[in-house]
């Protein structure tokens, strides 16, 4: 103690007391070594729920081409916070082969609408297993996307 | 009437009025030249003088000729045609002559319900534009009776001459055919862009015809290069359909929608656009097989927004429509981001023409209903000034919720556009709906891009209503006008002819000056010179694409305070109760001045100018001779002088040397005939030649002389004999005394 106490004085530091800078370090290191491990469970946990949907391949995008409804027969837009979707809502997707398209343009960060493309047959049976993660609260909202008339 | 038309006829007519005056001038000249020795020792007595005088009297006043006071229920109002009809001028088949116009002479002495009784005949009326200062009517005829009444009134003793109306220019050229049309477009100057006269460009181009540091954002089909579309100002965007940059059109309806404002205007070919110099940015949302979406829709306008800020992207036009009515999240969101950025969103309302709703029932639709988009409807024109929806949904109440409802109209129905045909001809062909109505308001909006801190509000205030007064659910705020905007929110100083900064009375008066042919106008930039010069752009008060003695009133009743320039608009409580142009107010301020008569058309004191053009210039309306100095109040207007001042260089056209030589202040003598020869020869003189000074022109006109200054003048100044003199002669006369 004595010689980290002369090591502080060589720095600067008053002699009869301990520096604050060390103090502080102290606490800082030991509450690192209680919430650190915390943090990597919990974000592990998150890993777990959230995955990277998968991005559509190039020329694979949205188009109201065929359109029988009004509607782009190969789309359905999810509303989520964030690039990631929960796993789950990721099995109903890869369970029609749905892929997010990466030609949309968002407004801004707030923008918080992906499109997917899907076959034109699973469009509404995609939408269908989603509603229920729209009324659960894991997404915001699902719709179908209007096409254009001149 | 057109401003030129009006100086060729205003020209005729005085050579041919003057014909009979200046032969009599003449003769008395001669006699005069022949007795009087060349020392100038005048001794004319008092009775020749009187003689010349009275010459010079049939110089100014001619009695019967304009038209008198008329009691209410014979006024020539009962006959005039409306404040908006009366501009409008339709083109005969030769395209050079109003076939709704006819250009009247009655014979002297022919009463005015005579006058009326002729013109009935054919269903015509007085157009009350006409301020004709030489007695001369224009009549609105029924296009189909127009050579009838050509014809007839021609054999009608009564008349004196009757014959069409000549298309010539406007101020800027201006709407339809002639040799000085401009823009010199073919589709514009044979009159058939009737969606251009109707968004007021015509006046509106003398103000501001766009730049191109402003751009436009067209996102719709694409874009095919027809000859007539402005290369240089296109830029192209984006395909979002099938994320390349091939933006080729498939299906005409960009490049048709996108031509209204990116043709190549002023090359003699096809056609016009609104604006000439906004630069156009193109991008393909929609295709042949309608594969665009709200998605895509949205997308474009994000990329135009978030990266495209180089090319200063101020307006985003809308051509298309959801086809459901769904308010998605993309495409609110991108609007949004889209006004976030200072650009106005411009959007056709649904066009509802199929709609088993109706007009007033169907949706507006998407992006339309959105609050900051700029919604607008279709116009077609009915007739003269008479403008109609065409197409446009105006329901806004969508599953309980209210959506924002139709904000403008535009021009929407055989709207000139252009079109490249599937082996690459040239066509203009026209376009219908709310989709070629759009593109007339991002035109305009583009145009005061350059100048307006809020160009959608601008929009807004500066349309001209339709229908009832006020804002309509089907029309929104009326008609959008180019010129109107352009006044309200980037021309304070609409009206300052003399480019001082300040609108005020010397404006009105240098408006008249311009209207009676004493100054010239140009478009140029300001300084001017004053007062022989006057700044047109600033000319033309009312935005009608002319300058008349209308806009030297509208000046001076803003001078006045009781006009509002920028609204168009009296100021309450000042009331115009004759739509002459002059407040009940004003009126009162003169005995022989009826508030419920039109005094643009109506010469009081029968000195040759309306009453409306006295009050402009500041004589009194009842009295032919205001100040007394023996010239009419018209003499003194056309020498410049002073109307209500009796002696000095500026008060009296004879005196034309005042101040400071000695024996020659507020007298004739001498030093003012000298004047004609030196130091500079004003002699023989007309207008455009050296020494030419309308001072001098003490009888206007050439006569039968080959210049306009002549020995007519000569021996006017010589003989004349103003009563301020007692009726002695002015030449060697007293002093005059004020």
């Amino acid at each position: 103690m004595r010689e980290r106490l002369n090591a502080a004085t060589a720095n600067g530091l008053p002699e009869n007391r301990p520096s604050t800078l060390y103090r502080t370090s102290i606490i800082t290191r030991g509450a690192a070594l209680i919430l650190l491990p915390l943090a990597v469970v919990t974000a592990c946990k998150n890993q777990e729920e959230f995955v990277m949907p998968e991005n559509c391949p190039e020329g694979v995008h949205s188009s109201g081409k065929g359109s029988a409804d009004g509607f782009a027969p190969n789309t359905l837009v999810l509303l989520y916070e964030g690039d990631k979707v929960r796993e789950d809502v990721q099995a109903v997707l890869e369970k029609y082969d749905a892929c997010r398209d990466t030609a949309y343009i968002r407004a801004d960060e707030e923008d918080t609408s992906h499109p997917y493309v899907v076959d034109r047959e699973n469009r509404d049976l995609l939408f269908d297993e989603l509603k229920p993660f729209v009324d659960g609260g894991v997404l915001e909202d699902v719709h179908l996307v209007s096409t254009l008339q001149p | 009437m057109r401003f030129s038309n009006w100086l060729v006829k205003k020209a005729k007519i005085i050579r041919y009025r003057l014909k009979i005056l200046t032969i009599t001038t003449t003769l008395s000249s001669l006699v005069f030249v022949a007795i009087v020795p060349a020392n100038l020792n005048i001794a004319t007595d008092s009775a020749s003088s009187q003689a010349e005088g009275a010459s010079s009297a049939q110089i100014m006043v001619t009695p019967n000729e304009t038209i008198a006071l008329l009691s209410p229920k014979n006024k020539l109002e009962d006959q005039s045609v409306s404040h908006e009809e009366e501009f409008v001028i339709e083109k005969d088949p030769t395209e050079k002559f109003a076939v709704n116009r006819l250009v009247i002479k009655f014979k002297d002495g022919v009463s005015d319900n005579d006058k009326r009784a002729i013109i009935r005949q054919f269903g015509a009326k007085f157009v009350r534009e006409d301020l004709d200062l030489l007695g001369v009517k224009v009549i609105h005829v029924d296009p189909a009776r127009r050579d009838e009444a050509e014809n007839a009134l021609s054999a009608d003793l009564r008349v004196e001459y009757v014959h069409r109306e000549s298309l010539l220019d406007k101020l800027s050229g201006g709407y339809g055919p002639g040799p000085n049309c401009n823009p010199n477009d073919p589709n514009y100057c044979s009159g058939w862009q009737w969606g251009l006269e109707a968004i007021g460009t015509t006046a509106g181009w003398n103000f501001n015809r766009g730049s191109n540091t402003v751009t436009v954002a067209v996102l719709d089909s694409g874009i095919a290069l027809h000859r007539d579309i402005d290369q240089t100002r296109l830029i192209n965007g984006k395909n979002y359909i099938d994320n390349n940059i091939n933006v080729s059109d498939h299906t005409g309806h960009g490049t048709q929608v996108a031509s209204v404002i990116l043709a190549n205007t002023n090359n003699w070919q096809d056609i016009a656009a609104v604006n000439w110099f906004s630069r156009v940015l193109v991008a393909k949302v929609v295709d042949e097989d309608d594969s665009g979406t709200t998605l895509t829709l949205a997308t474009a306008i994000n990329d135009v927004v978030n990266n495209y800020g180089g090319y200063n992207v101020r307006v985003i036009n809308l051509s298309v429509t959801s086809r459901n009515d769904i308010d998605e999240p993309e495409l609110a969101n991108a609007i949004n981001n889209a006004n976030n950025h200072n650009i106005v969103v411009v959007a056709g309302a649904k066009h509802g023409q199929d709609d088993p709703l109706g007009f007033n029932d169907c949706f507006i639709g998407f992006p339309a209903a959105y609050q900051n988009v700029i919604s607008v409807a279709a116009l077609w024109r009915a007739g003269p000034g008479d403008y109609r929806l065409h197409s446009g949904c105006a329901q806004t109440t969508l599953n309980g919720v209210n959506y924002s409802p139709i904000d403008i109209s535009a021009p929407g129905a055989a709207i000139k556009t252009l079109l490249v045909g599937n082996n690459g001809e040239n066509f203009v062909v026209e376009g219908y709906g709310t989709s070629f109505a759009a593109p007339f308001v991002s035109g305009v909006a583009s145009i005061l891009a350059s100048c307006s801190g809020n160009v959608a509000n601008d929009l807004k205030n500066g349309a001209v209503n339709i229908g009832s007064p006020g804002y309509d659910t089907d029309t929104g705020y009326g008609r959008v006008h180019l010129w109107k905007a352009l006044v309200q929110s980037c021309n304070p100083n609409i009206g300052d002819v003399s480019c001082n900064g300040v609108t005020n009375s010397t404006d009105a008066l240098y408006i008249l000056r311009y209207v009676a042919g004493l100054a010239t106008g140009t478009s140029g930039t300001c300084p001017v010179n004053i007062p022989n010069e006057i700044y047109l752009p600033q000319a033309d008060v009312n935005g009608d694409g002319n300058v008349n003695a209308v806009d030297a009133l509208f000046v001076l009743q803003y001078t006045a305070g009781v006009r509002n320039l920028q609204s168009q608009s009296l100021i309450a409580p000042a009331v115009d109760s004759d739509s002459d142009g002059i407040t009940d107010q004003q009126e009162a301020q003169y005995s022989c001045l009826n508030p419920n008569l039109a005094d643009d058309v109506i010469d009081f004191d029968q000195d040759k100018l309306k009453n409306a053009e006295e009050i402009v210039l500041g004589s009194n309306p009842c009295i032919g001779d205001t100040d007394g100095d023996g010239f009419t109040d018209y003499a003194e207007f056309w020498v410049g002088t002073d109307p209500v001042l009796r002696c000095g260089e500026n008060a009296w056209p004879a005196d034309l040397v005042s101040g400071s030589i000695p024996d020659s202040t507020n007298r004739v003598n001498i030093m003012d005939l000298t004047s004609f020869l030196a130091p500079v020869r004003r002699i023989n003189t007309s207008p455009g030649d050296v020494g030419y000074d309308r001072r001098w022109d003490l009888v206007p006109g050439k006569g039968v002389f080959s210049k306009d200054i002549n020995i007519s003048d000569l021996t006017a100044l010589t003989v004349l004999a103003p009563p301020m003199f007692n009726g002695q002669r002015a030449f060697n006369g007293p002093t005059c005394t004020p």
